[in-house]
Order: structure tokens, then C-alpha cells, then sequence
């Protein structure tokens, strides 16, 4: 289609939604979707089509609203309101107070009481919760695809990339680096073919900040690797996504089916002379967020296994081409960029770090869920007021970053959320799990979760990760045990420092990440462990202190021969 | 496609076999018959047969033009494939960071008595089902989560859920 059917298309589409005098959106995605939210959503349609108000009142199952632990969440446009813990009998009531303005008491708050959503800033997940992910001209509707309009007819590839270097936008799901480097580098590359990355295969087993993003906003995603393939010179993208994640895999292929219908991508997008081609790669299981040469290795369809890191993927990557890889949440933040200028971008977050990041809480606080906020915010500001403090217990820690992060511990709970600061502190903001621990979790059982997970994804090419990591994990499986003794507690430093000289690429080096961070702020829990063998947190199973000292190991067998 | 839950059984008819490597053609001509679409062969493949047989890993080599031992050593090397048939239905056990903390690493040790595979997959000492790891699935207020086989989510798993006549995980717990 061209550039003013388009425009036309949008306007058009926003005149028919201005019939419905109120929108009813139920969450579809993840926990609500598992929790029965497709009955409330049939029961609401057929609630509304037995009294008649069809045309009045639309239904829209849309992608993830953020407010996980509530739900099913259900929220009512334009007043605002949230219900909270739905279930399919309260259709009725739902259907009614649009209606007519009935309250019960305490059902329902308005979005603007409740700080989980005041506190944050919607750039990336603006429109999850507000538009159906599986329709393109809802998207459009929204201002879809303008950046990309916007780009192909009135900016240049150098403007783009331009505009991507005023933005400041850092790296996601990486160290920070700045993007537009990395962009300008895979531009000025010279070859007949280039390629374009999505990494959507986090291996962190807590976070679920991806999937969220590509499950209420796949189109989001999509149009941003499109600016990007234009920026750099590709003709084809690969999206890959991690093959567990089913519904995010189920969204983006339809998604990329109506793009392609409708001319947004595929061949001559918008009548111009640009190509644009998105396949979807389904990971296998392996993690290859280590590594990006690990990443095309699996795209190529071999064994993930990373290659010298003298290799740059912008300049040798997919079949030897320059290939420009990058996170989910980076291609999602491009078309706000584009449209409303890289200046404007900027100006939100802090003068280091720009913009916004997007955070899966999770934990031990009372509320949790998908949240993004502008960077430079205080870590208790979203434990205390998005995350309305712990549940039950005492706060001791936020492990930070997923297995590839650290912890930061009460005393510097005051700390900005931004690259650099948690970089100080050894944790890193990385795939973005935020994981609020009370006083009764262990840190050295979590650290052994993480050597699990490492021993897990290791692809097993070099020895020191292979191995590594098997003895890592075995010797924190040996302190949460209580069998481990003094010799283990050297190793398991000697074996850190190894680890993160000695690996091939950043999955083996960052492996230590946990227990080096834990070990710098609880180190006192691990000596519990070792020398007087307790728990402190109480979680881990151990033999009793008295059990476990050797008089009584050795005693033992002899009184049962 | 056909339906996930046919996906387990291994001993079907001639006619169903044959139906399969229809569908197996069938992703075979959509990626064009294109080395580098072996991961993505292979996925129709688990999912249409439940496992990777050697005779449709020769079926594939041959049909992508690879040699057999590069299938082999794609298929053994990732945990989603699996090269014999698993035991029983297949459940899932989410294995995330908030789900271990509230307790799911103790729950796969009591149901799996430690008996685990080397791509991690744990079997149950009755072998009507396989536990597999899952990753988080968004649900970890409500953790330790499962999936049953017919994708039915168990919020707040005990091991009762996972083993056969247990509690009904709806009801709300005791």
C-alpha cells in the first residue's frame, strides 16, 4: 500500500473506535491467560451481545497489562478502571458498571490510586494492555508503522542512525554499549547482503520481559528491526525466539503475516524501492544469549557454539555477512525514537543513560509483574511503592539481572537503577529480572540455582566453562548440603577468578557473576555454611550442626555394625 | 497442524506415519529444502513424531542435502529434541528463579527421587509421566507453577498435583 493509503487506513480506523463509548480490556497474556482469562473474556462478549450493546461496548484481549500478581486483570477505557482478581461470574458486574456508573465498594481502583502504575513510563510497553496484539490495524490505529512510514519516505539511512546516536539509547539486554555504534558500524560495512538480529532467546529462567514485549506488542518489535534492515542496508531479518515460549512464537508469525499482507513488509514496503523480509528461528533450548556468534552459529543450523571473540558479528556474522544483532527491547524502542526525535528521547532517564527499561518484578514483593520505568529511578522506589514492599518477612536483597547479574543488599538500596551504577555494585541490568529476596531465602542456595543454570546452557566447546561450571555447581550442592569444608570455600574462589579469565565467551565469564556478588555482600553466610554448618536463612536442608561434626559422623556406622 | 497432544505416542498406525512425513514434507518445501533450516525441520519433526528416529534423521539429511552426522550431533546437541520416545504424558515444572525459591527444585527432587536424564528431563517413578524444566512462564506470584500435559496450569503445585488421582489443583488449598 502506499504512504497515504496508509495515513488513510489509520485515520480511518481511529473513526471506528470512536463509536464504542467504552473499551473493555482483558489480559491475555502469560499469568491471566493461564488463570482463565479467555472465559471472562467470552462471558463478557456474550454478556454484551445478549443485552444488545455490542456496538456501544468493545472487547479487546490484549497483551500484558503489567499488574501480573492481581490478575486476570480486566481495564476499562476511557475511565480508567482496573478489577483485579476477575473471575467469569463477575462479567455481569463488569458489563454493568460501564453501563450505568454502579460501584460496589472496594472492587474496582483507578489506575491513577495505584502507585504499581503512576510511578512508571510507557514508552516500550505503551501499547501492551491497550491494543489486540493480533491485529495489525489496531496497531496501525495507534500510530503503528508511522516510524517506519516516516523513515522510508522523509529520512535518509545516515538520518536514522543519526537520530539513534542523539537518542543515546544503550544496549538492553547487553553492557550498555551505545547502539548506534553498533548500527553505524554494520552500515558502513561494505557486502551485496547484510542481515538484521532479533535476540529474543533470554535464557534467564526468572525473567519473562521479552516474551512480554513481543506478546502485547509483537508489531512494536517487527517495525523496529524493519527501520533497522533500512538503516543498515538489510533485506532480511531473523527473529529468534526461544522455542518454549509458544504464544510469543504464535504472535509474531501472525504478526509478520498481516505485515506482510498489507505491503508493511516484504517486498516495495510502502511503493518505495525497500525490501524487508522477517523469518522467525525457533531456539532449540540452548542458551546462546552468551554469545552472539553462538546466536548465528544457531540461526545457520548447526550446534550453538560461540567462536573466538575476535570475530564481530557486525562485520562477519550470518554466512560470513555483516549482521547487525540486537535485543527485543532495543528494535522496540526505535519507532518512538524516529518518531518523536532522538532529543526527546534523551531528555527522559539520566544524563548517562537514556530513556526507559522495562523490569520483570518478581520475588517476594507484594505486587509484581511487567513494569517499565525511566532510568536513574531509585531502586526502593520500585521495591516500596511499584512493588508495595515484601510481602511478609524482612527485605535483605535484590538479585538483579538474572543469572548473568548480582545482588544489591539493603545498605545500597538507594541506588540508581542505571547501567553504570549497578555495574559498581557487580550486578548488571541484563535480561532485566528484578528478583526481591526476604530473609528467608539463602543466598548460597540461590547462587548454586545459577551455577544449575549455567551447567544447564553451557554448549560445552571450551573446558573451563564446561567444567567450570559443573564444579561450581557441585561445591555450592556440597555447602547447601552441609558437607563442604574449608579447602571448598578456596577452590570455589580460585574456581571464580578462573572461570572469568579463561572462558571462551560471556556465558562462561559471567558465570561466577552471582556467587562473586553474593559472596562480596553475604560472605558471612557462606563461613555459616562451611564452618559451623547452619543455615542462617534456614532454607537449605542440612544435617544439625551436632549430626554433622565428624565425632559423630564416624560414630555413627559403628554403632550400626 | 495436528493436535500437540498426539504428538507422545509412538506405536501409531502405518497411515498415521505416513501422514506425518506429509507433514514433514510439507515445513521441508516452506524452507525451501535449506541446510540452514535443519533446527527448524527438526522442531516439526519432535513435534509431529514425539521423538527424532534415526530413520527421520536419515530422512532429513537426505532431503536438506547434509551429511547424517551433522543432523546427529544438531539433534543430540539441543535439550528440546529428544531421540527416543519419552515415557508417558509430558508435564512441565517451571524451574524459574521465584518458582525455586518458593520451593519447585524440592518438588522435582520428591517426584523424580533424583532420577534425572542428561538433558535434564526427570521421569517420575511411575512412568505414565515425564517432568520437564520449563522456564518462566509469568505466573511467579503463584509459584511453584506446572503445566499439565493438556497445558491446564497448576498454580501453587503440590506434589499431589503431579501425581495421578491427586488433589484437584482448582480446588483452593487447604
Amino acid at each position: 500500500m502506499t504512504i497515504d493509503e496508509f495515513y488513510r487506513m489509520g485515520h480511518g480506523y481511529r473513526e471506528t473506535l470512536q463509536r464504542f463509548t467504552t473499551e473493555i480490556f482483558v489480559c491475555g497474556s502469560g499469568g491471566c491467560a493461564a488463570c482463565g482469562a479467555g472465559t471472562i473474556r467470552k462471558r463478557l462478549e456474550s454478556i454484551c451481545s445478549a443485552r444488545g450493546v455490542s456496538s456501544s461496548i468493545r472487547i479487546v484481549q490484549t497483551g500484558c497489562i503489567g499488574f501480573c500478581s492481581e490478575g486476570p486483570l480486566v481495564r476499562i477505557h476511557p475511565s480508567d478502571e482496573i478489577f483485579t482478581h476477575v473471575s467469569p461470574d463477575d462479567a455481569e458486574h463488569i458489563i454493568e458498571r460501564c453501563l450505568t456508573n454502579a460501584r460496589k465498594p472496594h472492587d474496582t481502583t483507578h489506575a491513577a490510586d495505584i502507585p504499581f502504575f503512576t510511578r512508571q513510563h510507557r514508552i516500550v510497553l505503551r501499547n501492551a494492555g491497550l491494543i489486540d496484539p493480533e491485529s495489525v490495524t489496531d496497531y496501525i490505529g495507534h500510530g503503528g508503522y508511522e516510524a517506519l512510514a516516516k523513515a522510508i519516505s522523509y529520512i535518509p539511512p545516515e538520518g536514522v542512525i543519526l537520530e539513534l546516536r542523539s537518542s543515546r539509547l544503550r544496549d538492553r539486554g547487553g553492557n550498555g554499549s551505545p547502539v548506534g555504534l553498533t548500527w553505524g558500524i554494520v552500515a558502513r560495512a561494505k557486502a551485496e547482503r547484510k542481515y538484521v538480529v532479533c535476540n529474543a532467546d533470554k535464557g534467564d529462567p526468572g525473567a519473562f520481559v521479552d516474551r512480554g514485549i513481543l506478546e502485547g506488542d509483537p508489531h512494536k518489535v517487527l517495525e523496529g528491526m524493519a527501520i533497522a534492515g533500512y538503516a543498515v542496508g538489510a533485506e532480511q531479518g531473523y527473529i529468534y525466539i526461544r522455542g518454549d515460549h509458544r504464544q510469543a512464537i504464535e504472535r509474531v508469525r501472525k504478526a509478520i503475516d498481516q505485515a506482510e499482507r498489507r505491503q508493511l513488509l516484504g517486498n516495495r514496503i510502502f511503493d518505495s524501492s525497500f525490501n524487508f523480509r522477517i523469518d522467525i528461528r525457533k531456539g532449540a533450548g540452548t542458551s546462546v544469549c552468551g554469545d552472539e556468534t553462538a546466536l548465528i552459529a544457531s540461526i545457520e543450523g548447526a550446534r550453538s557454539e560461540p567462536r573466538p571473540s575476535s570475530w564481530l558479528a557486525s562485520q562477519c556474522g550470518l554466512w560470513g555477512k555483516p549482521t547487525l544483532v540486537s535485543d527485543v527491547e532495543n528494535f522496540a524502542n526505535i519507532p518512538s525514537i524516529i518518531l518523536h526525535g532522538g532529543k526527546w528521547f534523551a531528555s527522559i532517564g539520566t544524563e548517562k543513560c537514556s530513556g526507559t527499561k522495562v523490569f520483570w518484578l518478581a520475588g517476594f514483593t507484594r505486587h509484581g509483574g511487567l513494569i517499565e520505568v525511566p532510568m536513574g529511578i531509585p531502586l526502593r522506589d520500585i521495591v516500596y511503592d511499584i512493588g508495595g514492599g515484601i510481602r511478609k518477612g524482612e527485605f535483605k536483597a535484590v538479585h538483579a539481572g538474572g543469572p548473568f547479574g548480582g545482588c544489591i543488599p539493603a545498605q545500597h538500596l538507594d541506588t540508581p537503577v542505571d547501567f553504570d551504577s549497578f555495574a559498581q555494585l557487580g550486578a548488571a541490568i541484563g535480561s532485566g529480572g528484578l528478583v526481591v529476596l526476604d530473609d528467608s531465602v539463602c543466598m548460597v542456595d540461590l547462587a548454586r540455582h545459577y551455577s544449575a543454570y549455567f551447567m544447564n546452557e553451557c554448549c560445552g566447546k571450551c573446558t573451563p566453562c564446561r567444567v567450570g561450571t559443573h564444579q561450581l555447581h557441585a561445591i555450592l550442592d556440597r555447602m547447601t548440603s552441609g558437607n563442604a569444608d574449608t579447602a571448598d570455600f578456596a577452590t570455589l574462589e580460585e574456581l571464580c577468578d578462573m572461570l572469568k579469565d579463561t572462558s571462551l565467551c560471556g556465558l562462561g565469564q559471567s558465570a561466577p557473576n552471582s556467587v562473586l556478588g553474593s559472596l562480596h555482600f553475604f560472605r558471612k553466610e557462606y563461613e555459616d555454611h562451611i564452618h559451623r554448618r547452619l543455615c542462617p536463612a534456614g532454607s537449605c536442608r542440612m544435617q544439625s550442626p551436632m549430626a554433622a561434626s565428624p565425632r559423630q559422623v564416624k560414630r555413627e556406622p559403628r554403632r550400626k555394625g | 497442524m495436528p493436535e500437540r497432544n498426539d504428538t507422545n505416542s509412538h506405536d501409531f498406525e502405518p497411515a498415521i506415519t505416513e501422514n506425518r512425513f506429509k507433514y514433514l514434507d510439507r515445513a521441508l518445501v516452506k524452507h525451501r529444502f535449506r541446510g540452514d533450516a535443519l533446527i527448524e525441520v527438526l522442531h516439526t519433526a519432535q513435534e509431529l513424531f514425539g521423538y527424532l528416529s534415526e530413520d527421520t534423521m536419515s530422512y532429513i539429511a537426505e532431503s536438506l542435502h547434509l551429511p547424517l552426522g551433522k543432523v546427529y550431533s544438531v539433534a543430540t546437541f539441543y535439550p528440546a529434541f529428544s531421540l527416543e520416545p519419552l515415557p508417558g504424558e509430558i508435564w512441565r515444572l517451571c524451574t524459574g528463579t521465584t518458582c525455586h525459591l518458593r520451593g519447585a527444585d524440592l518438588l522435582f527432587e520428591f517426584l523424580t527421587k533424583g532420577r534425572v536424564s542428561h538433558h535434564g528431563d526427570r521421569e517420575m517413578e511411575d512412568i505414565t509421566r515425564t517432568i520437564k524444566p520449563s522456564s518462566c512462564m509469568g505466573l511467579c506470584h503463584a509459584g511453584p507453577v506446572g503445566i499439565a500435559a493438556d497445558e491446564r496450569p497448576i498454580l501453587h503445585a503440590h506434589e499431589n498435583d503431579f501425581v495421578k488421582h491427586g488433589r484437584n489443583p482448582r480446588e483452593p488449598e487447604p
